[in-house]
């Protein structure tokens, strides 16, 4: 049974990380980037993987075979991936010379004492993290209650209903909310539909993933884009958030969400640094957008946040053409889940509780009702000192941003800018959902508004680690600039 | 200065509330307090699954009021999928869910007919006016 277990779990980001691989720039690619590619593809092969089952079960039906399917796929790509490595090696005698320390600039940091410190702390807490998290997946196999009301009932009607799959739809069962995407669901079915049988078990893995992914997809990125004690700090950080730990435990959608949005933001930092040849980076972000719509419906708004805070980053210094550009690249790795969610949403979803529960008169009425917003503010200022339920949060990332100062360096402007740009129109719309809300709004913000904060952490985090200078920076030049505590 | 301070204040505060994780999981793992709703209705309802239909509509009754019973509603939803668990008697066959002794439900619900049941509160009812 583990054989076949870990054939299931491990076959989707297998494939996720050779896809990546295969778009990734020729001259990036090589040892110090593989935890980045390997953190990115887990992701993108089970957000690829539910949509190509998604595909098949609309073609086929629930019949067993997609594995195969899936086999040769994995082993074609294998194949070929290991034939280009072969044939880049003979290219270049055996040496990858992009790959030394020195063209590495700020991605191979010499090992400080600190650095070691550092990478000893590190992995002290992330024991520590994985103890919880298995003693938590152990206390509640099947989950925390959006886990088994929503995720995993969704994946159990789709496993057990056979041929009557669609069945998982019914609009009867609205508490369960038959119109939330399936990316999740897809996965630990196609994982279940592997193993021939229902191992509560599975679930718990696919979100044991999700959660260290995105702690090492953080600590990767900044380790390339700024310095590896950075990564580690961010890491660190992340690590120190109970809820990021409870919550990647819980089976919920909001950190695989998470994990698309941070792996979005990453690539188009990682674009930004490149001179025209990562048109790859900018396919593979349009993919983890698109897949964060085929995970939430807050991905949509994602998207949309992601297309707006790249043109306000990109047409001011580059021009529409530029822009124009980009987005076509962009889109296209977008459109593959776009589509299917576009389909998923017009012919077997139930329409939206929340849209399709009022008229607009009732959304005006709303909109122009001044309490809402200062309530939602109110609650979104507490929340965020308290959503991590730890002691990392704003207060202190500011204090250490005012200790260390701001990272200036030229180029580095869209690069941070288009994160926290998007992010912020993400929160936006969050907040304008709230305010358009049919929900008793005390309850709907009780209830979902610490997942909203934590679906932006990871992405939020990157981008703060991003902007501040590293320990080595300030202690080489400790002038700290008194201006700018906040992004650029 | 600045910067040890920045790194201990930074440090500290990631690892304390980690350790801290880990000392409330280490609390609460096999504490029955803390044991999951979810594993205790898979076992609650797993002889019931046997005898209901699959991919049909089954009725809910409970004698717990609506928003109090609604957690164990939908866990019983979660443990019957791929069956739709509805609340209410117009269906073939009713499932109830009780915590109190059933002194006579069917009385109260007058075509429900007890086709089995166990010792932990669930029953299984055969609604007679529903062909």
């Amino acid at each position: 049974m583990i054989p076949s277990f870990l054939v299931s779990i491990l076959m989707p980001p297998l494939l996720g990380f050779l896809v990546v691989s295969f778009l990734w720039p020729r001259r990036k690619a090589g040892r110090d980037h593989s935890l980045l590619r390997l953190s990115i593809g887990a992701g993108t092969g089970f957000g690829l993987s539910a949509l190509a089952y998604f595909l098949w079960l609309l073609a086929v039906g629930p019949e067993s075979g997609f594995i195969l399917l899936e086999g040769v796929l994995l082993t074609a790509l294998a194949v070929l991936f290991l034939a280009g490595k072969a044939r880049r090696a003979s290219i270049a005698g055996g040496t990858t010379a992009d790959l030394t320390p020195k063209a590495q600039g700020c991605g191979a940091f010499a090992r400080s004492k600190l650095d070691r410190y550092l990478l000893l702390i590190f992995c002290g807490v992330c024991i520590s993290a994985l103890s919880a998290f298995l003693l938590l997946s152990a206390r509640q196999p099947h989950g925390a209650w959006d886990a088994w009301a929503i995720w995993n009932l969704r994946a159990r009607f789709i496993f057990r209903s056979g041929a009557q799959w669609r069945g998982a739809f019914t609009p009867l069962l609205d508490w369960s909310h038959p119109d939330y995407p399936l990316l999740l669901p897809l996965s630990v079915v196609q994982g279940w539909r592997t193993l021939g049988a229902e191992i509560p078990a599975l679930p718990a893995a696919v979100g044991f993933l999700y959660t260290f992914s995105t702690l090492f997809l953080t600590c990767s990125s900044l380790s390339v884009l700024r310095s590896r004690t950075q990564g580690l700090l961010a890491g660190l950080v992340l690590l120190g958030t109970p809820f990021f730990v409870q919550h990647g435990a819980s089976q919920y959608a909001d950190v695989p969400l998470g994990f698309f949005y941070l792996s979005t933001v990453v690539l188009l930092a990682l674009y930004d640094g490149t001179t025209g040849e990562g048109r790859g980076l900018l396919f593979l972000a349009g993919m983890m957008a698109g897949c964060s719509a085929w995970t939430k419906n807050e991905g949509i708004l994602f998207v949309a946040a992601v297309i707006a805070g790249r043109a306000l980053a990109v047409i001011p210094f580059q021009g529409w053409r530029s822009y124009a550009g980009e987005m076509i690249v962009f889109l296209l790795g977008a459109m593959p889940e776009l589509l299917v969610v576009g389909y998923f949403k017009m012919s077997l979803a139930p329409p939206n509780d929340v849209l399709s529960a009022q008229g607009l008169q009732g959304v005006l009425g709303r909109l122009g009702d001044p309490s809402r917003y200062l309530y939602i503010l109110k609650s979104s200022f507490l929340t965020a000192f308290t959503f991590t339920k730890g002691i990392v949060t704003l207060p202190v990332l500011a204090l250490y941003f005012f200790l260390l100062g701001r990272h200036r360096r030229r180029g580095d402007g869209p690069r941070v800018s288009t994160g926290v740009t998007a992010l912020a129109l993400t929160a936006t719309g969050y907040a304008l959902f709230y305010v358009i809300t049919p929900h008793d709004l005390a309850f709907h913000l009780d209830y979902s508004l610490n997942r909203l904060f934590l679906q932006l952490w990871p992405s939020f985090l990157f981008c703060f680690f991003l902007s501040v200078r590293t320990p080595e920076e300030s202690v080489a030049s400790p002038n700290v600039p008194r201006s700018g505590i906040m992004f650029p | 200065m600045k910067v040890k301070a920045a790194l201990v204040i930074l440090i500290l505060s990631s690892l304390i509330p980690n350790l801290v994780l880990v000392k409330e999981e280490l609390r609460k793992y096999g504490n029955p307090c803390f044991r999951d709703e979810a594993t205790s209705y898979e076992a609650k309802f797993a002889e019931l699954k046997h005898f209901l239909p699959e991919n049909g509509v089954v009725g809910y009754i409970t004698d717990q009021q609506p928003d109090a019973g609604r957690q164990e509603y939908y866990l019983a939803a979660y443990a019957l999928a791929p069956a739709v668990v509805l609340r209410g008697t117009n269906y073939p066959f009713v499932v109830g869910n009780f915590h109190r002794p059933v002194t006579d439900e069917a009385g109260a619900n007058p075509g429900l007919v007890l086709v089995g049941g166990s010792c932990n509160g669930v029953l299984l009812f055969r609604n007679e006016k529903v062909k």
